[in-house]
């Protein structure tokens, strides 16, 4: 019989809209559909009484920096469960890109015992799961190839294919998080004579439909993206992604030079073969 | 690529360690093309705080101000920190921390220190005294699994760097009026490692019979008036059993500009400068007093012998002492430990020392004028902010190919 799932992350798709949330939602509406579901808890919520009550659950954790040390090292110690990795938190700066070759010297490695009791970790990339299996050496570390979205928003992308608006622009996203470095791509921009204009909106769908009227989407990172989902969301509707290849870990992906349709449907593809992967990880 | 670079520290206080975050501060500004510099500042102890208004001041102002607002937005994302103060509060807060710290005055560290340092990935110290009481320091650890025992120490790379203050123009202090044509100057806040008390009485008793003074600067823990009252009736207190006295004690209490400090040092009726602190770190007041040519009476251990010796030389006028351990009242768990040593200058030969002074001032002041043109020369602000800045970051040619790599822009 399968066993239930507690999904674990520091916030959910009604409290923040990051790709990582966004990504997450997929996931759990999945084991929803497939009846494995038992509860989302935001981490900083989990206590140890939680914990205990809990342990015939698999534990599927998502973001886990707002998890206590105590959490963290109950959960390691008597949980089975499983890390569905967004970033780089086995490095204290959650960041490798300041250490050549992306190889984090030992004393900047923590949560190491959290990543070697887990049943698996799931990195989003073939680039992100080489980062992490470099540094851990761990045998449980595996892989998805992208970042998933909804039936819902694939039908967005097949709507906005060959947008009549289209503008000789490039995008910048108008961010306010410095990985994201808008001040420095405009100056890119500026100092190669790239005509651009500034987007956002706190709405996906929205957000989307903006990007679509672009020619491109000029991105530029601070870290090696494990996925990025913005790169995909580039290439489904048909417009170009100018950004850094040593950055952008699904660039390193085969089907990547796919776009518009083709790329829709790999992703759908990816998707239920991804959604299949995670649910067998759960249950070995 | 520049480094983005939070210094933590005492900035704004006035104490040693607020001198040695400025230091760091002005050799890093000196290559603002390398690093971006933001600053949080800490408090010292009970100490005061810096009041005299500059650009400088004016430039840490911006920096402080500009932190707290990228931190409040959470913005603010450094590659990495220099933390300024004693190794208990090192922490790793960027992807890569560098401390630096002045150490301990006694021969080894406290064993607490350790780990905290090995937490760093370097350490820099103000001297080769304070470098050596850490590298020197071994604790005895044991393994939770195995219950074995093993020896532990520094594995961080510890170097010396040292510090310095900017120099000002004389500026008279017009409310000291010495009567008294030759005066020893010490500058030293009162606390058991200094010595205070010995250094002063000591004084009094050589020159019980002789027009001869002692100008103490000092403060008990801040330029406060309520400092003042209590520091006067300690030092009244102190001299009082010497009521014959021919000799002087002037006291001097309150906030000094840098311009009045070097007024002090190159006043004509004083002649020699006078330290014996149970160690140093460095020494900045003995430092600046050796910079302008002032002769120097002073034990021959801890951090000031970075600049009072030369190639064999003691370019200082010496007081000897003994290495035993640290008083009583001077232990302070987790930094000064019951078990370390510091130095005793022995009574007799500091009564002889200042005898010497006294006597032989012209072949003292020679030596003086000789040992100001080395410490101009090897401890000017190019060559220390130079070093200091080469101990922070040297761009890694291999690292800095390696990232303009990653910065590549092309269509994917």
């Amino acid at each position: 019989m399968q066993e239930k799932i507690i999904f674990l992350a520091d916030l959910f798709k009604n409290q923040a809209l990051g790709g990582a949330e966004l990504h997450d939602d997929v996931v759990i509406k999945y084991f929803e559909k497939k009846e494995a579901f038992y509860e989302k808890i935001n981490c900083h919520l989990v206590t140890t009484e939680y914990i205990e009550k809990n342990l015939d659950k698999i534990w599927f954790i998502s973001n886990f920096a707002n998890l206590s040390f105590t959490s963290i090292a109950l959960l390691s110690k008597k949980a089975k469960y499983v890390i569905y990795e967004h970033d780089y938190k086995f490095i204290d700066v959650r960041n490798p890109i300041h250490f050549k070759d992306f190889l984090v010297p030992k004393r900047n490695i923590i949560n190491y015992n959290f990543y070697r009791n887990a049943k698996k970790v799931i990195c989003l990339s073939k680039m992100h799961r080489k980062i992490f299996q470099d540094n851990l050496n761990l045998e449980n570390i595996v892989n998805i190839n992208c970042s998933m979205w909804s039936d819902e928003d694939l039908s967005l992308f097949e709507k906005l294919q060959h947008s009549n608006n289209q503008k000789d622009l490039f995008a910048v996203i108008d961010s306010p998080n410095p990985l994201k470095k808008t001040k420095e791509t405009i100056v890119y921009c500026e100092n190669n004579s790239i005509p651009y204009e500034l987007i956002k909106s706190k709405k996906y769908t929205e957000f989307i439909s903006i990007l679509s009227r672009y020619r491109g989407l000029i991105f530029r990172t601070n870290h090696p993206e494990p996925t990025p989902r913005v790169a995909i969301e580039a290439k489904m509707l048909g417009i170009k992604f100018l950004s850094q290849k040593h950055l952008i870990s699904v660039a390193h992906e085969d089907y990547f030079d796919l776009k518009g349709l083709a790329m829709i449907e790999c992703v759908r593809k990816m998707r239920e073969n991804a959604l299949k992967k995670i649910s067998k990880w759960c249950n070995e | 690529m520049k480094k983005k670079i939070l210094v933590k520290g005492p900035v704004l206080s006035q104490s040693g360690y607020g001198e040695q975050s400025r230091f760091a501060l002005r050799a890093l500004k000196s290559r603002e093309d390398l690093f971006d510099i933001f600053i949080l500042p800490t408090a010292w102890g009970k100490t005061g705080w810096v009041w005299e208004e500059s650009e400088f001041r004016q430039w840490i102002d911006e920096k402080i101000t500009l932190t707290q607002v990228l931190i409040q937005r959470k913005q603010l994302h450094i590659d990495l920190s220099l933390q300024v103060t004693i190794p208990n509060e090192f922490e790793k807060i960027a992807p890569i921390n560098i401390g630096y710290t002045a150490g301990i005055e006694t021969h080894i560290c406290s064993p607490q220190w350790l780990p905290k340092c090995n937490d760093m990935d370097k350490v820099l110290v103000v001297s080769n005294h304070s470098k050596t009481s850490l590298v020197n320091t071994v604790a005895q650890a044991t393994n939770q699994q195995t219950g074995e025992s093993f020896p532990y120490k520094i594995e961080t790379p510890v170097e010396v760097v040292w510090e310095n203050t900017p120099r000002h123009e004389p500026e008279e202090i017009k409310e000291l009026k010495l009567t008294t044509d030759f005066n020893f100057l010490a500058v030293s806040q009162i606390s058991p490692r200094k010595n205070f008390t010995n250094m002063v009485r000591w004084f009094v008793e050589e020159f019980i019979d002789q027009d001869v003074g002692l100008i103490v600067k000092t403060n008990l823990a801040s330029n406060s008036i309520m400092d003042w009252e209590h520091l006067e009736k300690r030092i009244a207190a102190l001299i009082s059993p010497y009521s014959e006295r021919k000799c002087k004690v002037y006291l001097l209490h309150g906030d000094l500009t840098s311009g009045q400090m070097t007024w002090l040092y190159n006043h004509d009726k004083i002649k020699s400068f006078v330290n014996i602190a149970h160690g140093e770190g460095f020494g900045l007041p003995m430092f600046e007093a050796a910079r302008e040519g002032l002769p120097i009476t002073t034990i021959g251990w801890s951090g000031q012998l970075d600049f009072l010796h030369n190639d064999g030389k003691d370019l200082f006028n010496k007081v000897d002492y003994t290495l035993q351990p640290i008083q009583q009242e001077a232990v302070w768990p987790g930094v000064l430990e019951k078990d370390a040593m510091w130095a005793h200058a022995d009574q007799g030969s500091y009564k002889m020392a200042l005898r010497k002074a006294f006597k032989g001032y012209d072949e003292m002041k020679a030596r003086a004028e000789d040992l100001k043109g080395l410490v101009s020369d090897k401890f000017s602000d190019e060559k220390l902010y130079e070093l200091f800045c080469d101990s922070i970051y040297k761009p890694n040619p291999d690292l800095v190919k390696w990232k303009e790599k990653l910065s590549f822009l092309e269509e994917l």
